[in-house]
């Protein structure tokens, strides 16, 4: 994804003249290139997240597209009250692109899981957030919320999931992407846990027809009456996130079917609320928590066994 | 520079602000106070700014980051032509924009909204970089207190490292905080010399004396040298009128019935 997002950044830059990339301090070796290119759009503030984020609302206050780089839990937990007073409240074009989404830097320790960052972020009003599953989302999103107006979040991961080449024309925000199709259980994910739900599909043998894969890319703003549509088709529906499910993928898809009083069943797979002491890699965190694709095929195969 | 318009000014700022917040039942006056005097110096003698014509490019940039004080802002403003005093009587109220805390949204002047400490002097210094190289100057004013804000101390150090000459942070510094003195909460001394060692030219200045202020923030004294400006202004909370000076009540109290007339008084002295 990061590699994505970088080539994307150069492209962008040539096209947009007030373009600037600031970092608080990471992405070594990732921006080389950037910098040599264009020396004056490129800014290292320092180990300084609230001061990152109050100069960025500043150059964008003047007119200036900002980008800003940090570690996923540096770049949105430290700075909190900076993106919500000094950025969101005046609506100006700061975008936060984080990396290390998840369980990403699994191996750091606590302090480095990114499993809060989209929940607490969604609860402020008037930004766009977004956490793609594969480098065309990737792409497609960086590219759409830089031209969003106001403060956009996209959460990176190192990897994007491969395992199904796709690719489509448009790109819409708070709209469900659809990957594979079917007619009885829906799974429905966000960011790079989307490789665990295709190995999950795979792995659960089930009828394909009665499977159906979507990634919610943008989790907000989200196109309530687009969700209410697909979810009611379905008797069951999984979320899979790796983040906290309050406030998260798993809240916001409970929320429509209880608003709309929707007859399918719902069944969350997220962090649940925890915080995990203990480290180790991605596949390894998220088999702990209970997100990873055996979990989750296990969990197809038992509602396709009771529905016989 | 016309010593007795400027502080004709002072007393009408001071004088909007005991009312606003009196009317209002809300806080913050012997902050408000405090920087009345630097606050007419400002919008009467040394701000570029069009009333008429309020986003004009090269227009110096004001960022108040003691929101709290954003009444006597309003005042200005409103005095300034930059909309009616009219509107000065919502303050606070029910349903209006003006509020306790400074608030750019449907405020025509005000350049940024800020409420919790510690914001300004990043923004200013994003809003200086933009504006390095043309000719606009930008205004942080900030309280003693706000210091204790680390958030701060990361801007000083960026300022100071991107040489932006164009910033001018002013301190009101009062010695008193919340709910204690400076001194005893988290002493700040020595300022100066912190100051100094963190890159920035340095003024002490009387924070009531018009002159004082004037000569270190016009226009000729900026961006000779290629250092950020921090102007420390020796202030008196609750300034003008008798029984709030250096007193923290007043940093909560609104005045009522005769501590109104008597304050009234006092600034009309």
């Amino acid at each position: 994804m990061r590699e994505i997002f970088k080539e994307e950044l150069i492209k962008l830059a040539r096209k947009k003249k007030n373009l600037m990339l600031l970092t608080g301090d990471l992405g070594y070796g990732v921006f080389n290139k950037f910098e040599k290119k264009y020396p004056k759009k490129y800014l290292n503030v320092g180990v300084a997240e609230q001061n990152l984020i109050g100069i960025s609302s500043g150059l964008a206050k003047e007119g200036k597209c900002v980008i800003c780089y940090s570690i996923a839990n540096f770049l949105t937990l430290r700075c909190l009250e900076q993106i919500r007073n000094d950025s969101v409240y005046h609506n100006l074009n700061v975008n936060l692109v984080s990396t290390g989404g998840g369980f990403t830097y699994g191996v750091l320790g606590m302090s480095h899981h990114a499993t809060e960052d989209l929940s607490i972020l969604n609860s402020i009003p008037n930004i766009t957030i977004s956490a793609p599953s594969t480098n065309w989302e990737t792409k497609m999103s960086f590219n759409k919320l830089v031209n969003t107006k106001g403060t956009t979040y996209l959460r990176l991961e190192k990897n994007a999931s491969d395992l199904i080449p796709f690719e489509r024309k448009t790109y819409k925000i708070g709209k469900l992407i659809k990957y594979r199709k079917g007619d009885f259980l829906a799974i429905i994910c966000i960011g790079g846990i989307f490789s665990e739900c295709i190995r999950a599909y795979n792995n659960s043998k089930v009828n394909s027809s009665r499977i159906s894969i979507y990634t919610l890319s943008t989790l907000k703003p989200i196109d309530e009456i687009h969700l209410k549509n697909i979810l009611r088709k379905y008797k069951f529906i999984f979320t899979v996130e790796e983040n906290n499910y309050i406030g998260g993928l798993g809240s916001i898809i409970s929320s429509i079917i209880t608003k709309y009083s929707l007859k399918t069943r719902l069944k969350i797979f997220s962090t649940n609320d925890q915080t995990l002491k203990i480290v180790g890699d991605q596949n390894y965190l998220r088999k702990k928590i209970g997100i990873d694709y055996l979990t989750i095929s296990s969990e197809i195969k038992k509602v396709f066994k009771s529905e016989n | 520079m016309n010593l007795t318009k400027t502080k004709e000014f002072a007393k009408i700022l001071r004088l909007h602000a005991l009312n606003m917040t009196s009317k209002a039942g809300s806080s913050h006056i012997g902050s408000m106070f405090s920087i009345a005097d630097i606050v007419a110096v400002l919008f009467n003698d040394v701000l570029k700014i069009k009333p008429k014509n309020p986003n004009y490019k090269l227009r110096d940039r004001f960022i108040l980051s003691k929101g709290h004080s954003g009444g006597i802002i309003y005042a200005a403003l409103a005095e300034k032509g930059f909309f009616s005093k009219k509107k000065l009587e919502d303050y606070c109220k029910n349903g209006s924009n003006l509020s306790g805390h400074i608030s750019h949204y449907k405020v025509s002047g005000v350049e940024f909204s800020t409420g919790s400490l510690g914001h300004g002097l990043s923004v200013s210094c994003g809003i200086a970089l933009a504006n390095l190289r043309r000719n606009v100057r930008v205004f942080n004013l900030m309280s003693d207190g706000e210091l204790d804000e680390g958030s701060n101390w990361e801007a000083f150090m960026f300022a100071s490292h991107h040489k932006l000459s164009n910033l001018i942070n002013i301190i009101d510094y009062n010695k008193l905080q919340s709910i204690e003195t400076v001194k005893k909460t988290l002493n700040l001394e020595p300022l100066e010399s912190k100051l100094v060692s963190f890159g920035w030219k340095v003024f002490n200045v009387d924070g009531h004396n018009h002159k004082q202020i004037y000569s270190k923030i016009r226009k000729k004294k900026i961006r000779s040298k290629r250092k950020p400006i921090c102007i420390i202004a020796h202030t008196i909370k609750g300034k003008g009128v008798k029984f709030m000076e250096n007193n923290n009540l007043w940093h909560y109290r609104a005045a009522k019935n005769e501590e109104l007339k008597k304050a009234i008084k006092h600034i009309c002295r």
